[in-house]
C-alpha cells in the first residue's frame, strides 16, 4: 500500500524534522506508512501551524475542504475543530493521531465528528513530565540490560560556546554543578569562562531514579574528560555552534570522538546560534551525515529554551525506545 | 605591567621551577599551567609528558574547587593523587596558575607539600602580587 503523504505549513524546521523522524522511527506503530512532502500538492493531509499567521490563514481557507485533510497544530484546544494536533509534537501523540487520520482518509472522512488530540492542550510542564516518563522507560531498560550499571546518564557534548552548560541549566532539576574557570586563550573572545572538567545536572524521574546529565568541556584538549564521562551513557546530545568557521567538520570530529558511544546508543544534534549564523542550514547537516551514513536527527536549538532542549531529548528517547539506530544507519533513514 | 597570565614571561616562571627543583630533591617534575589547562612552564629531571598533565591538572583543580565549595569547607588549596609508584600534587597559585608537582618518592609527600606551597607563594609574591593580573 502506498504511503500517505503529509505536508506542513508554517512549522519550524526543527518540528518538521521531528515529525519526519517520528514517522520513520516509529513506523512499526503506524497502521499505514506516512511520508512528509515538501509541499501540499497531492498531499493527503496538511499540518498548519496556528502560531504562523500565514499558515493560520491557509488553514482558515482550506479546513472545510474534504481533501487534503487540514490539521491544526496548536498548543490551545480548538473546540469544534475536527483535527487538532497538540503542540509540542511528541511521538505518543502523533502515532495515534495519524492512525486515526489514516482510518478516516481510508473511509472518506466525515467532517462532522470531532477528533481532538491532547485537548485540553497540555502545558509544557505536562510535556516535561511525559518526557521524564519515557526517559524512565529507556533508563530502566538500560539498567536491566547492563548488570553492573547502577546509574543512567546522558552526555551533552559539543563545541566551545555551543551551549552545553546552558542546556543543562535549562532542564536540570538541581542547580547544576559547574567547573568553569576564566578563559585565557582564544575562547575568551567568545565567552569569559569555560568548562574544564564537566557540568553536572540531574533529572528526577517518576520512579525515583536520577538521570544524570553530564556536560563535557568544549575545548579539544579536554577530550580525555569526554572519554571518562561517556562510559556507560544512555545517549549523546551534540551541540554545534553554527558560528564556527567549519561547523560540519566540528560535527565530524565529535562523531569520531564519541564513535563507541554512538555505535552502542544514539546521538542527536542541536545546531546553536543559527540566528547569528544561519548557514550551514539543517539540510546541509543532513546531507553531510548521509554521506557518512550517520543520519542522526539535527535540530536548530536555543539552549536557553526548555522546549528546544526537550525536543532534543525527545528525539533521543524516540530513537532509544525504538532501538532503530542500527536500522537507521543501515538504511539511511531516521 | 602584566594584565593576564600570558603576560608573565615564561622564562621567569621556569626560573622559579628551577629553584623549586634545586631546593626540593624529591620533586621530579614541576609544571605551571593556566586554570584552563595551557602549559606555561615546566622543569623536570625525567622525561615526563607534561602537556596533557597540565590539562588534566586544571580539570582536577576545578573539580577540587567545586567539591570543597559544595561541602562548604572553603577554597580548595591542593589536590593529591597517590599512585603505586609516586605522587602528584596540584596547588593553586593565587587562582592565576596551577602548580603541578610530580615525585616518584612515595615518602616525599611532606617535602613536596612544603616546597610546593613555598614555590606557589614565591610565584604569587614576585610575579603576581600588585601586578593587576586578572583572575
Amino acid at each position: 500500500m502506498e504511503p500517505l503523504q503529509i505536508s506542513t505549513e508554517g512549522m519550524t524546521e526543527a518540528e518538521g524534522m521531528l515529525l519526519s523522524m517520528i514517522l520513520s522511527f516509529a513506523s512499526d506503530q503506524l497502521t499505514r506508512a506516512w511520508t512528509v512532502k515538501s509541499n501540499g500538492e497531492h498531499a493527503d493531509a496538511v499540518i498548519y501551524d496556528m502560531t504562523n499567521p500565514r499558515a493560520k490563514l491557509a488553514w482558515e481557507r482550506n479546513h472545510s475542504l474534504p481533501s487534503p485533510v487540514s490539521v491544526a497544530l496548536s498548543e490551545e484546544p480548538m473546540p469544534g475543530v475536527p483535527w487538532v494536533l497538540e503542540r509540542p509534537i511528541r511521538t505518543h501523540k502523533v502515532i495515534p493521531f495519524l492512525n486515526d487520520l489514516s482510518a478516516r482518509i481510508a473511509q472518506a472522512p466525515s467532517r462532522s465528528e470531532s477528533l481532538e488530540y491532547g485537548a485540553p492542550a497540555s502545558s509544557s510542564t505536562d510535556s516535561f513530565t511525559d518526557l521524564k516518563t519515557r526517559l524512565t522507560g529507556v533508563a530502566s531498560q538500560r539498567l536491566a540490560q547492563v548488570p553492573d550499571l547502577h546509574e543512567v546518564k546522558l552526555i551533552i557534548a559539543g563545541s566551545v560556546a555551543g551551549g552545553k552548560t546552558t542546556a543543562i541549566k535549562t532542564i536540570s532539576d538541581i542547580v547544576p554543578i559547574r567547573t568553569d574557570v576564566k578563559a585565557s586563550d582564544h575562547v575568551a573572545r567568545l565567552k569569559s569562562h569555560t568548562t574544564v572538567a564537566m557540568d553536572y545536572g540531574e533529572l528526577s524521574l517518576p520512579d525515583g531514579q536520577k538521570l544524570r546529565l553530564y556536560g563535557t568541556p568544549g575545548q579539544r584538549r579536554y577530550d580525555f574528560m569526554s572519554k571518562i564521562l561517556c562510559r556507560g551513557a544512555l545517549g549523546l546530545v551534540v551541540l554545534i555552534d553554527n558560528r564556527l568557521k567549519d561547523p560540519l567538520a566540528e560535527l565530524e570530529y565529535y562523531n569520531y570522538v564519541f564513535a563507541d558511544l554512538i555505535n552502542e546508543s544514539a546521538m542527536v544534534i542541536g545546531v546553536t546560534h543559527r540566528d547569528e549564523a544561519p548557514e550551514p542550514g539543517l539540510a546541509k547537516y543532513e546531507r553531510y551525515l548521509q554521506v557518512f551514513q550517520k543520519p542522526w536527527p539535527v535540530f536548530t536549538v536555543d539552549p536557553r529554551n526548555k522546549s528546544d532542549v526537550m525536543a532534543l531529548l525527545d528525539a533521543l528517547v524516540t530513537m532509544l525506545e525504538h532501538g532503530r539506530r542500527h536500522h537507521a544507519v543501515e538504511t539511511g533513514r531516521y | 605591567m602584566p594584565s593576564r597570565p600570558d603576560d608573565i614571561d615564561p622564562g621567569l616562571l621556569e626560573q622559579e621551577l628551577d629553584a623549586y627543583l634545586a631546593n626540593c630533591d624529591v620533586v621530579d617534575a614541576a609544571i605551571i599551567a593556566t586554570p584552563d589547562g595551557r602549559l606555561r612552564a615546566q622543569q623536570q629531571r625525567g622525561a615526563f609528558e607534561v602537556e596533557r598533565a597540565a590539562v588534566m591538572g586544571s580539570s582536577l583543580m576545578a573539580l577540587g574547587d567545586t567539591i570543597t565549595a559544595e561541602l562548604g569547607i572553603g577554597a580548595c588549596e591542593s589536590v593529591i593523587a597517590e599512585s603505586q609508584y609516586g605522587l602528584v600534587l596540584f596547588n593553586h597559585v593565587q587562582g592565576v596558575f596551577v602548580l603541578i608537582s610530580v615525585t616518584k618518592s612515595k615518602n616525599g609527600l611532606g617535602a613536596l607539600l612544603s616546597w610546593a606551597r613555598r614555590t606557589a607563594d614565591d610565584i604569587a609574591r614576585k610575579h603576581l602580587a600588585g601586578h593587576g593580573v586578572s583572575v
